[in-house]
């Protein structure tokens, strides 16, 4: 192909993705996130167009002209998916800008663009690291630079899996996702020599003249296991320090999800693992890191935030509750994933590094944030009243003592009573009638997405009204 | 039975919850609840009609043509808050009320038009009367009578409940509308006398025959 043609089909290809881009922008979003990363996504290959136009790339080797054509149909047009996946009509609307504004106060600076995907399972991928070294590499360095300035330090793409847009109390697992960016800024905290001399130590007492006589072999053995070690504990402690930021944000709905999604993605019977940790291990942390927050008691597996005062109804929810709780008794005392983590000596050592990280990985999360996480103060005051709402057929936005004695409460709380809703009442119903249940399963999701719509809008009405009386009654003396 | 005043619209709404008449969120009580009605608010989701899709409106061609017609006929759009909806002249589309709402059994209500929107030439709703019982969100049929298109916004006060009670030993009715959120869909076609009325169906009198990806009949 010549350079004049390779140009040509450049410059055809930046005009496809823009169009693709402008077209995108126009749908309707939960937010204006997509939408601006789209009309970014058309700036870079307007920009692009642009500087062909001025001759930029007229005196660049073809070869570059080549891969600049290949990063922008393999790096950018498939972005365009994380736009198209965040319309209004492929999320649960009113759910996104609340987990946007929990993801922006917990990464400062970040943007979050959440969308739907075909897997089954949640997801997050950064789109600014991917596309500032190859545009930066460009001709005219400083313009592209000045395109780069629009675009927020980091955005987060997360994804969440698409069958299961509706059951909004699920997407509690999207804080998960948030929390794996929370990850980097405790493992860059470590010393990497001593965590590598610790597992070179633990791999060394599994790896011995008895089991390898050979000493090149040893050598070899214990230099591989190192690596892979390494590699398991790095993405352990991420997995498991995003699970404790999860349970800051959302309390137990994080264990309820997490256990939701085990059964369903993987049997947590199967004695596996790969990068992630076996599931067992993560409902054990999952439940430790509950403890300490005064969820639950792990000693007793059972809710420790329930009011003393509760109705007789409300008494026998925190009963089921307690007795779902129970169910994961067997399954965190089931060593069985342990023994085969410890058949190797590169899991055995990263899993033992692991082990010793976990009570000062929960300091850590606790220590993270500027702002009062959910509490079990907040979940004992509001989520009994909301659960009683929900089963009055009515919205858990707002708990309403009186017309005028109300309270706002906390999208944690929200979710959590949908959780509490979906254990104690429907398990029961399917049994007797599973069109019923199918039906209120679909009113449930209704009713959360409805009370989540109203408890922002409340909140906003009211800033409004306190800015007006601000305004109205003018400066204070 | 009689039209519920302020005093009594106040005292319905602070029952215990069980007996209470909900409506939720009342963002402003003093700004929404008047002598005899109480403001609604606009929702964020409409129901628009995509004309060059639609044959007819025939309830008794039956109900699975009927829904499937409407669901391909009809979509939602959704609008953020600040986000403005167009209505057009004479264009008819269905929104709801933001509040959700919980009648018990011994009150009834009309929604009617704000007269304020009303001289604008908006109208709100057709089908007005709402039953002891009924809980969800309402669905407002929107139509513009004026003659300029109006720019609506949700969270405008555009509707108001005028709330009754019901005489003698109250029933609670079971709306096909029950529990929605949003605006809904029509379910005419779940009468069932609409087949004992309507003209019987021979495939050439069937005018979806010349419309492509038919809905199967069967």
């Amino acid at each position: 192909m010549s350079k004049s043609a390779a140009l040509a089909g450049l410059f055809l290809k930046a005009e496809e993705i823009r169009t693709h881009a402008d077209r995108l922008s126009l749908v309707p979003f939960p937010s204006e996130r997509p939408k601006d990363f789209a009309l970014f996504l058309s700036n870079v290959c307007r920009k692009l167009q642009s500087l062909i136009k001025q001759g930029h790339f007229d005196n660049v080797d073809e070869r570059v002209i080549t891969i600049t054509t290949i990063f922008l149909v393999d790096e950018v047009a498939p972005m365009l998916r994380y736009v198209e996946g965040a319309s209004s009509e492929n999320t649960p609307a009113n759910l996104v800008l609340p987990m946007e504004k929990i993801g922006e106060r917990i990464i400062k600076g970040a943007t979050f663009i959440i969308r739907r995907q075909w897997h089954y399972n949640y997801a997050a991928v950064e789109l600014r690291s991917t596309l500032e070294p190859r545009l930066t590499s460009l001709p005219a360095k400083n313009e592209w630079q000045d395109v780069l300035r629009k675009l927020r330090t980091q955005v987060y793409a997360i994804s969440f899996p698409y069958l299961e847009r509706d059951n909004t109390a699920l997407h509690v697992s999207l804080a998960h996702e948030i929390g794996h960016q929370v990850a980097p800024s405790y493992l860059s905290k470590e010393d990497e020599t001593e965590v590598l001399d610790e597992l070179h130590g633990e791999i060394q007492k599994m790896v011995t003249t008895v089991t390898t006589p050979d000493r090149v072999q040893r050598a070899e053995e214990i230099g591989r296991s190192l690596t892979r070690a390494y590699q398991l504990r790095q993405a352990a402690l991420t997995e498991l320090l995003s699970d404790t930021i999860s349970a800051h944000v959302f309390g137990p709905s994080v264990l309820f999800a997490l256990y939701e999604i085990a059964s369903l993605s993987e049997s947590i019977d199967k004695i596996s693992f790969d990068m992630h940790p076996p599931w067992r291990l993560r409902i054990d942390h999952m439940l430790d890191t509950l403890d300490d927050l005064g969820f639950v008691n792990k000693q007793s597996f059972s809710l420790s935030c329930w009011p003393e005062t509760a109705s007789p109804a409300l008494r026998e929810v925190k009963s089921e509750i307690d007795r779902w709780l129970g169910r994961l008794e067997p399954i965190v005392s089931d060593w069985r994933d342990r023994v085969e983590v410890n058949k190797e000596p590169s899991s055995s050592s990263a899993y033992i590094s692991a082990y010793r990280k976990l009570a000062d990985l929960r300091k850590f999360a606790a220590g993270y944030f500027l702002y009062p996480p959910y509490s079990q103060d907040m979940f004992r005051k509001e989520v009994p009243m909301l659960l009683e709402r929900l089963q009055m057929d009515l919205p858990p936005n707002q708990i309403e003592q009186h017309l005028t004695q109300t309270r706002d409460v906390s999208l944690a709380s929200i979710l959590a009573s949908v959780w509490l809703y979906k254990l104690t009442s429907l398990p029961s119903l399917f049994e007797r009638d599973p069109e019923g249940y199918a039906k209120r399963v679909h009113t449930l999701n209704r009713l959360t997405l409805k009370a989540i719509e109203l408890s922002e809008v409340k909140r906003e009405y009211q800033e409004w009204q306190r800015k007006r009386g601000a305004e109205t009654r003018g400066p204070t003396e | 039975m009689g039209l519920l005043s302020k005093a009594h619209i106040y005292k319905w709404l602070n029952k215990p919850l069980d007996q209470r008449l909900v409506i939720t969120p009342i963002l402003d009580p003093e700004e929404q609840i008047h002598e005899g009605s109480v403001d609604l608010r606009l929702g964020t989701t409409f129901i628009l009609t995509q004309k060059t899709e639609f044959p007819q409106m025939d309830p008794a061609r039956g109900w699975e043509v009927l829904a499937k017609e409407i669901r391909r006929c009809q979509f939602r759009v959704s609008k953020r808050l600040h986000k403005k909806f167009i209505l057009h002249p004479q264009q008819l589309v269905l929104g709801g009320t933001l509040e959700y709402l919980s009648f018990p059994a011994g009150l009834g209500g009309y929604v009617l038009s704000r007269s304020s929107w009303g001289r604008q030439g908006l109208v709100i709703a057709t089908a007005t009367f709402v039953n002891p019982g009924f809980k969800g969100c309402l669905t407002l049929e929107l139509l513009n009578l004026g003659e300029v298109p109006l720019v609506l916004y949700p969270g405008y006060r555009v509707a108001q409940l005028v709330l009754h009670t019901v005489s003698g030993k109250p029933g609670v009715h079971k709306s096909r509308y029950q529990y929605a959120t949003e605006p809904e869909f029509s379910r005419v076609y779940e009468d069932p006398e609409l087949e004992l009325w309507g003209e019987p169906v021979t495939p050439s009198s069937d005018p979806r025959a010349c419309l492509p990806n038919q809905p199967s009949r069967e």
